[in-house]
Parts: C-alpha cells; sequence; structure tokens
C-alpha cells in the first residue's frame, strides 16, 4: 500500500500532472486561455525544479518499490526540467507566429516531461515503458503539431512509424527479461547473478538496450533524428535533442552501471566512434540549419557514449556535466533558429532556416548572432564555454579507463565538428547578407520572451564554462 | 499440458512476422497493423511467462500493454488521417520530402 | 502426441477435396443465362448506387479513435471489480481512492473531448 507520506517525496511529478491536467480542462472552457495556460506551465514547471530540491540525499525505493529517488536521478530530472522551462518560454512566441496557438502545446509538453521523469525516477521495467511510452506519444504528436505543413506531418508519421516499432523491441527485450530472471523489479533484477550467463537474458537485454539506443540516436539507430528535427516545429526539435535524449541517457546509464557490463564495452566504444564520425561528416554537407543541428545533436550522442564506454565514475560525472552543457547551448541554438524563422505566410515550408540566410546577420541582429556565435563555440568546444569541459571531461573518463584510441578518435573527429560551426559564425559575421532571403526580415522584431530564454541558456552556456566544478558545488551545497 | 517452449516459439514467429510486415510492406495502416501484431506476440510471450514461472507480474504487464497500444492505435491513426489529408497518400515512398 | 492429430488432418484434407469438386463441377456442368438483373451487385434488393469503395467521412475515424482511448480503459476495471469484493475493509476505501482517481483522470479527458466538439456529429 503507498502511504501518503510517499506522495511528498514526488511533489515535482504530482505538480506536473496536475497542472497537464489543469490545462486541458482550461483550454476546453475557454476560448482564448492561451497566456494564462503560457504563465501556468511556466510556474508549474518552475516550481517543480524548486520541489525536486527537497527529494535530494535520499535514497528511497517507493510508491511498491515502483519508484526510487536517489541523488542521480534527482539531478536527471532537474537537467530535464531545466531543458523544458527554457523550451516553454521560448515557445509563446514561436506558436503566435506559427498559428498554433493551442493549450495542447503546453498540455503535451508536461505530460511528457511527466513520461520522462518517471522513467528516470523508476525502479522498474514496467514503469520504465509506461515513462517511455508517454513521453514518445506525446513527442509523435507534437512533431505534427503544425498539421497543415506537409514536412510536419511527414516528421510526426516517421517518428511514430519508426518508434512504434522500436516500442515493439523494447518490450520483447523486457518479455525475455521477465522470462529469465521472473521480475521486473530493477533493485531485484541487480541481486541476481549470473544473468548474463543466460544467452536468453543477453539477447533481452540487448533489445531492450536498442530501443534506448534509438531514442538516444547512436549511429545504427540514428536515421531518424535529422527528418524528424527538420520537419518538427523548431522549438519542439530543440526540446527533443535535449530533454528526451537526456531521459533516455538517465534511465539506461544506471542501469548500464549497476549490472556492470564490461563485455559490452567494445561495442559502445564502436558505436561511439561510428556515431561521432557520422554526425560531424554528414553535418559538412548540410545547407539548412535545423538539419545541420540535428547531426550535431547525433555527434553529441557519441560524445555521450564515449563516456558510457568508459562506465567509471569520472564518466558518471563527465556525462552529468555534458548533459547539462549541451542542453543549455544545443536548445539555445535551436531556439535562436526559431526566433529568426520566418513568420508563418501559408507557404507551408519553413522559411529562413538555411545557412545562407544567416550571412551577415551580425550586422542586421548582433545580439542574437553573438549569442549564436556562443552557442556555436560551445557545441564546437572551444575552451571558455561549458561544451568544451564536458567534452574534456569525457574524454578523460576514457582515458582514465584505458580507451586511449577512443578519445584520441573522440578528438580528432571532434576537430572536424569544429569547420561546420566556425563556417556558420564567419557567415554571421563576415559574409555580406543577401538580399534576397532577407527581404521582410527587418520588420520582425525579437520578442522580449525570446531573448529571455536564450539569455537563460547563454548565461547557463557561459557560466558553466567559467566555473565548470560550479554545478556540482550547488548541487552539493543545496544536498546540505 | 504444453510446453512454454510452443508458446514462446509461436509468439517469436508471430514477432518476426510483424516485423518483416513493417519492413516490406508500403501502406502506411498496414505498417501500423504489423506493428500492433508485434505488440500482441509480445502480449503472448508475457503471459506464457507468467503462467511458467507462477508470477502475476507479467500478465499486470499485458494489461498496461494493451492501454498503451490502443492509445498508440489514436494517436497513430491521427497522425495518419492529418497525413492523408494534406498529401492524399499513404504509400511511404511517396513521403519523400525530408531527406539529406 | 502428434498421432493424436492425424483424423484432424484427414478431415482437413476431405473438407478441401469436397470443397474444390463441388466447385469446379457446378461451374463446369451449371447452366449460364445471366442478365443484366443478376449480374447486379445485391443490396437487399434496393437499387445499388455507386461503388462500394467510397470514402468514409473522416468522422467515423474520429468516433472509432475516442471509442478505442475510452474502451480500452475498462481493462483495467474489471480485474479491480473482480477482487474488490474479496479485499478486507480497510483496504476496500483504499483501492476505491485508487480507482477513483484513475476515473477522474479519464473524466477530464472525457470533458476535453465533449467540450471540443468531437462528438458532434455536423
Amino acid at each position: 500500500m503507498i502511504q501518503l507520506h510517499e506522495i511528498y517525496e514526488v511533489i515535482p511529478l504530482v505538480l506536473i500532472a496536475f497542472a497537464a491536467c489543469a490545462i486541458l480542462v482550461i483550454e476546453a472552457f475557454s476560448k482564448k486561455g492561451s497566456s494564462a495556460v503560457y504563465g501556468f506551465s511556466i510556474i508549474t514547471v518552475t516550481g517543480a525544479i524548486a520541489a525536486s530540491f527537497l527529494s535530494l540525499n535520499k535514497e528511497l525505493i517507493i510508491f511498491n518499490q515502483f519508484l526510487r529517488i536517489s541523488n542521480a536521478s534527482v539531478m536527471f530530472s532537474v537537467i530535464i526540467l531545466a531543458g523544458i522551462l527554457i523550451t516553454i518560454i521560448a515557445s509563446k512566441n514561436y506558436i503566435e507566429k506559427e498559428n498554433i496557438n493551442f493549450g495542447e502545446y503546453y498540455s503535451l509538453i508536461l505530460f511528457s516531461v511527466l513520461g520522462m521523469m518517471l522513467m528516470v525516477f523508476a525502479n522498474d521495467l514496467l514503469i520504465i515503458f509506461i515513462g517511455l511510452e508517454l513521453m514518445s506519444v506525446c513527442f509523435y504528436v507534437l512533431a505534427g503539431f503544425l498539421r497543415l505543413r506537409q514536412k510536419s506531418n511527414e516528421s510526426a508519421l516517421k517518428y511514430f512509424l519508426l518508434g512504434a516499432f522500436i516500442t515493439g523491441f523494447i518490450l520483447y527485450g523486457i518479455a525475455l527479461i521477465y522470462g529469465i530472471s521472473g521480475t521486473t523489479n530493477l533493485a531485484e533484477l541487480y541481486n541476481q547473478k549470473k544473468l548474463f550467463t543466460n544467452y536468453v537474458f543477453i539477447i533481452g537485454f540487448a533489445l531492450f538496450l536498442i530501443g534506448f539506443l534509438f531514442k538516444i540516436g547512436v549511429f545504427p539507430f540514428h536515421m531518424w533524428i535529422p527528418d524528424v528535427y527538420d520537419g518538427a516545429p523548431t522549438t519542439l526539435s530543440g526540446m527533443f535533442s535535449t530533454a528526451g535524449k537526456i531521459a533516455a541517457v538517465g534511465t539506461i546509464l544506471p542501469i548500464i552501471l549497476a549490472l556492470n557490463i564490461t563485455n559490452f564495452k567494445l561495442i559502445f566504444s564502436v558505436a561511439a566512434v561510428a556515431t561521432m564520425m557520422y554526425g560531424n561528416v554528414i553535418a559538412l554537407a548540410q545547407s539548412n540549419m535545423k538539419r545541420l543541428l540535428a547531426y550535431s545533436s547525433i555527434a553529441s550522442a557519441g560524445y555521450i557514449f564515449v563516456g558510457v564506454a568508459a562506465m567509471n565514475e569520472f564518466a558518471l560525472k563527465g556525462i552529468a556535466y555534458y548533459l547539462i552543457a549541451y542542453t543549455f547551448m544545443q536548445l539555445g541554438a535551436f531556439i535562436i533558429v526559431s526566433i529568426l524563422e520566418k513568420k508563418d505566410d501559408g507557404s507551408r515550408d519553413y522559411k529562413n532556416v538555411d545557412i545562407d540566410f544567416y550571412k551577415g546577420l551580425g550586422k542586421r541582429n548582433p545580439l542574437m548572432a553573438t549569442f549564436m556565435t556562443i552557442f556555436l563555440f560551445s557545441l564546437a568546444g572551444i575552451p571558455p564555454f561549458a561544451g568544451f569541459w564536458g567534452k574534456y571531461y569525457l574524454f578523460y573518463a576514457a582515458i582514465q579507463a584505458n580507451l586511449i584510441w577512443l578519445s584520441v578518435i573522440g578528438i580528432l573527429l571532434s576537430l572536424i565538428g569544429v569547420y561546420y560551426y566556425l563556417k556558420i559564425t564567419v557567415y554571421m559575421w563576415f559574409h555580406e547578407s543577401t538580399d534576397l532571403v532577407t527581404a521582410g526580415y527587418e520588420k520582425e522584431p525579437v520578442s522580449r520572451s525570446g531573448i529571455f530564454a536564450t539569455s537563460l541558456a547563454v548565461v547557463g552556456t557561459v557560466v558553466l564554462g567559467l566555473d565548470p566544478n560550479m554545478f556540482f558545488r550547488i548541487f552539493k551545497m543545496i544536498a546540505e | 499440458m504444453i510446453e512454454i517452449n510452443y508458446y514462446l516459439l509461436v509468439s517469436a514467429v508471430l514477432f518476426s512476422i510483424g516485423v518483416i510486415g513493417v519492413l516490406v510492406r508500403r501502406n502506411a495502416i498496414i505498417i501500423f497493423m504489423c506493428i500492433e501484431l508485434m505488440l500482441n506476440s509480445i502480449n503472448l510471450t508475457l503471459v506464457a511467462f507468467s503462467s511458467f514461472l507462477g508470477n502475476i507480474n507479467g500478465q499486470i504487464f499485458v494489461f498496461i500493454v494493451m492501454t498503451v497500444a490502443a492509445a498508440e492505435a489514436a494517436i497513430g491513426l491521427a497522425i495518419i488521417i492529418s497525413m492523408f489529408r494534406n498529401k492524399e497518400s499513404l504509400n511511404i515512398d511517396e513521403i519523400n520530402i525530408l531527406k539529406w | 502426441m502428434l498421432e493424436s492429430y492425424i483424423p484432424i488432418i484427414i478431415i482437413i484434407v476431405i473438407a478441401v477435396i469436397f470443397g474444390i469438386v463441388n466447385v469446379f463441377f457446378s461451374s463446369l456442368f451449371g447452366p449460364k443465362r445471366p442478365n443484366k438483373e443478376k449480374l447486379s451487385t445485391y443490396e437487399s434488393g434496393i437499387e445499388p448506387i455507386g461503388t462500394a469503395h467510397e470514402r468514409f467521412s473522416v468522422k467515423f475515424y474520429m468516433v472509432a479513435v475516442l471509442f478505442i482511448l475510452f474502451d480500452i480503459e475498462v481493462v483495467f476495471l474489471y480485474p479491480w471489480a473482480a477482487a474488490f469484493i474479496n479485499l478486507e475493509s480497510a483496504k476496500m476505501l483504499y483501492s476505491f481512492i485508487s480507482v477513483s482517481v484513475f476515473i477522474v483522470i479519464l473524466l477530464i479527458g472525457y470533458i476535453y473531448v465533449i467540450k471540443k466538439g468531437a462528438l458532434k456529429w455536423d
């Protein structure tokens, strides 16, 4: 039986679930309630972040052993919520611009956050499955939210068909794990010895892992990423590439560490190399900003998997740091793309997302160009910014784990990445803008909410970069 | 009493049929039906294991899977309808404006 | 064990042969005098209108989709209802509250559907 005091431990979850349902009701009863809904969802997410800190420094298994509160899971959920907060703040202007100003937008985002947090708090394969599906189903709808636009439809359909297909694999894996171990509880699963001598269990775990590799976008399972991120509404592409991936990493990482599968080290290393190579090399040839960022997010999944392959305590710290840095810089870049995107004129295509449009941005809109430069430098891994320290920690962890070849290859491949990030920076500051694409651009001032959201991301990127230990220090301080 | 192996074999075969269907068929609705077939074959596996182990967890899992499959079906049909309204086709070879 | 299936296989074989022989020979020897009335589609005696491959209104899909969603939830209520009677009284209230929360969440969805007019036919 669930005790009442257990509910206090999951206030963030309850808060978000309640808000998501409430928004649906508000939306049903009011004709034009969207700006109230906007404020309401911002307040909810902020409240959930604050409430998350209450559960720090507790090692608890609650709700009939279904949920597990630990420092790692609280940290992951805070990172996810931070990403979501920035997304929601930046969304208002964008959805008004694209004529999709419906309350369901916020409700779906909150439901998907609920799924993500269930995933990272899960102590049972059942909860992982429910959380994953709650997240994915909301993502399918959100990807197709611009329902008059063929690209958006196509992205939703591709995401849905592939995602549902992969769900089948995850479930089959869970079924086999359950059949061999006789339990779906993760804590009980970790206690069983000799699971990895049973080949059915290995197949089951491999299928389960494949599902998560798909959600993270690691090499052989990455093909959906560029298409989905290109077609989905731009702010949401940012959310998929940060919060969605972080939830998947935050779920699978503790399982990999607890099961301590050293045999998979080589597979993870090879997957990491292939992912980094694919993401960075194909990104060189992109002419669309959203696709370029999508490929850069594939490359980032590769860096994260360098840490996963290392599987030591440095790696855990490195991955956590990289994820928070990645949230700020990747989300910030996507939000700037969404701010600069042209207003919906019924043409059913995303306008002004080509790289050529960014030529001469430094003269037209110095603020956004400066912010974009910071995000791109950080993504490229240029020292004063957070992205550099993220990569540094990950490659350091790989060296500590005797995977020197992996970190050498990783550093070389991330140097390829520097080229295309710098190319856009050069376009922005040292090229003249082409008149054709900029026609009609000047009339649209950047909204205050957009500036606020990107400033948050910039502050995160710069401050974390200047003082890389601050994140962990703050966390420790609050914990004590 | 039929051994558990037979149940597992049937469900594995059904799962494979579903996977092959997803890979070779070209109509979005039929692909979706193949995915449902995969999910139902997994339900069979779970129930077989549950009865074999004498453990009720597997059957509870089946309830959840059924509900989730229904939610996915609803969302999937809605997405397919909105696609059809814009494109007048469900052939996934023609759904190709997003590439490179 | 497999021997016990032999009678079934024999019956299947006989049934298939019987069906094929009958259909084949009746189409071979039967009289064929077609006319317009005979060839037209049978619709319970009413004049057939248009083809059978018509497009359905999207409203049917809406109702079907909503039906799937609200119908499948019974999966959770049935086991609960069956188990409820055997619970001790202390747990009865607890389980009743749990299910009420579930129903309330469903109800929110239902209110949303009604208010958005998804069930309006015209």
